[in-house]
């Protein structure tokens, strides 16, 4: 058992072939900068939150993507990187974080809506690396999933409680329809070459429409729940969660899993930590 | 901060960065039946930085072993962000270098099996109570 089990796990990234040792760089560094500029957005709506108990569980959501962030990023030295580096050295436009948090979120239903469809993304594709052969990528995962547990059952709680207010429901439904369709594209195409690798070697479990399927059929029953579901696009079909709309793909990169854009210097700077350069440390 | 530069300087040094992963091997972690010796009892030692419980009763060490003078220890954390992880660190290095014939102590940090609050020991839970911690 123990010697089938070695052969089919890759211990370390230089016993992955090529192309699916570069594929799953472009995966990890995405999830990393993205983690990494989600934990941002929240740690700026720590003030200003609704309640002070909110803003205290945006700081401690900020500190999960911060900690997320770390795990992610150490990986990258096992593919060849200086993770510090990536980390601390940057320039704005070489960051592959989800293109909709180029931008702040939009006060409370932004941290809503970014809690419960950006979120949730990022989480459904570390699902998929969850029983990964690439062991060193395999062992961080549980404990990240299982703190992403309380995100999610906090970014539905508020999501219900804003659409009970008659003013709130536009604000929200508006944050909700801007991230949907970038959660959804985040997911990537199943025909790019890399994703197909590291699905083909089992890096990574299933494709990105399986994926998708996942993430619906986990903020669905909320969106449905709110009745904002049917305006969303969101459509439950015999059981199955499916998206109505039609994804951009124009200018995709599937590397950077980007169309374009690009995180502003500002961000950057917070990012790497540049005003604290002198005490950076770990 | 004068402690976080002191540790910063020691991962430095090291090269390990409290990054080092392992394989989970079987068996693990270490069930509570067989934490016996001297490195478990001067790891009994070493508090946890915010809950009033030793790291071992937390249930955050998985694994410590010995060849020679040198000391492995698995680690892992109750979060993936605990801000308390180089003064853990640091206080298992101190505290281990302290036991005879030791002169090297390696802290790998790990994430496989994750924790939960079931890797709490029933001596630790029973302290904890005794804060009024429900755990």
């Amino acid at each position: 058992m123990t010697e089938t089990l070695a052969a089919a796990t890759y211990e370390a990234a230089d016993q992955l072939p090529a192309d699916a040792r570069a594929a799953l760089r472009d995966l990890v560094l995405a999830l990393a900068d993205s983690k990494r500029v989600l934990g941002l957005r929240y740690s700026d709506r720590m003030l200003g939150s609704p309640t002070l108990e909110a803003g205290i569980a945006a700081s401690s959501m900020a500190q999960d993507e911060w900690g997320h962030a770390r795990l992610t990023y150490a990986l990258l030295g096992d593919l060849g990187d200086d993770p510090k580096a990536l980390e601390h050295e940057r320039d704005a436009a070489e960051y592959r974080s989800i293109g909709t948090l180029d931008a702040d979120l939009d006060g409370w239903n932004g941290m809503t809506a970014a809690g419960l469809l950006i979120d949730m993304a990022l989480t459904a594709q570390y699902a998929a690396l969850v029983d990964s052969r690439y062991t060193p990528v395999r062992n961080r995962v549980q404990k990240l999933l299982d703190e992403e547990k309380f995100h999610f059952q906090y970014a539905a709680g508020w999501a219900r409680r804003i659409a009970q207010a008659p003013e709130l429901r536009d604000g929200l439904a508006a944050a909700l329809a801007k991230a949907l369709p970038e959660a959804l594209r985040w997911l990537g195409r199943d025909d790019a070459p890399g994703i197909r690798r590291l699905v083909e070697e089992g890096i990574v479990r299933d494709l990105p429409s399986d994926r998708r399927s996942r993430f619906l059929a986990r903020v669905g029953p909320v969106l449905e729940e709110i009745g904002m579901a049917g305006a969303l696009g969101v459509v439950r079909d015999a059981g199955e969660w499916t998206y109505a709309g039609e994804l951009d793909w124009s200018g995709w990169d599937d590397a950077t899993r980007r169309a374009g854009g690009s995180l502003d210097e500002q961000t950057a700077a917070r990012a790497r930590g540049d005003k604290n350069r002198a005490l950076l440390m770990d | 901060m004068a402690a976080c530069a002191s540790s910063a300087s020691r991962f430095a040094a090291e090269g390990d960065g409290g990054t080092a992963l392992l394989d989970a091997p079987s068996a693990y972690p270490v069930p509570f039946d067989e934490r016996t010796g001297p490195l478990w009892d001067a790891l009994r030692e070493v508090m946890d930085p915010e809950i009033p419980i030793s790291l071992v009763d937390l249930g955050l060490i998985y694994d410590v072993r010995q060849e020679g003078n040198r000391v492995e220890v698995d680690l892992t954390f109750t979060a993936t962000a605990c801000p308390c992880m180089a003064f853990i660190h640091f206080d298992i290095q101190d505290r281990l270098q302290r036991e005879p014939g030791v002169d090297e102590v390696k802290v790998n940090e790990v994430w496989s099996p994750a924790w939960t609050k079931a890797r709490i020991t029933p001596e630790g839970r029973e302290t904890l109570r005794t804060f009024g911690v429900s755990m």
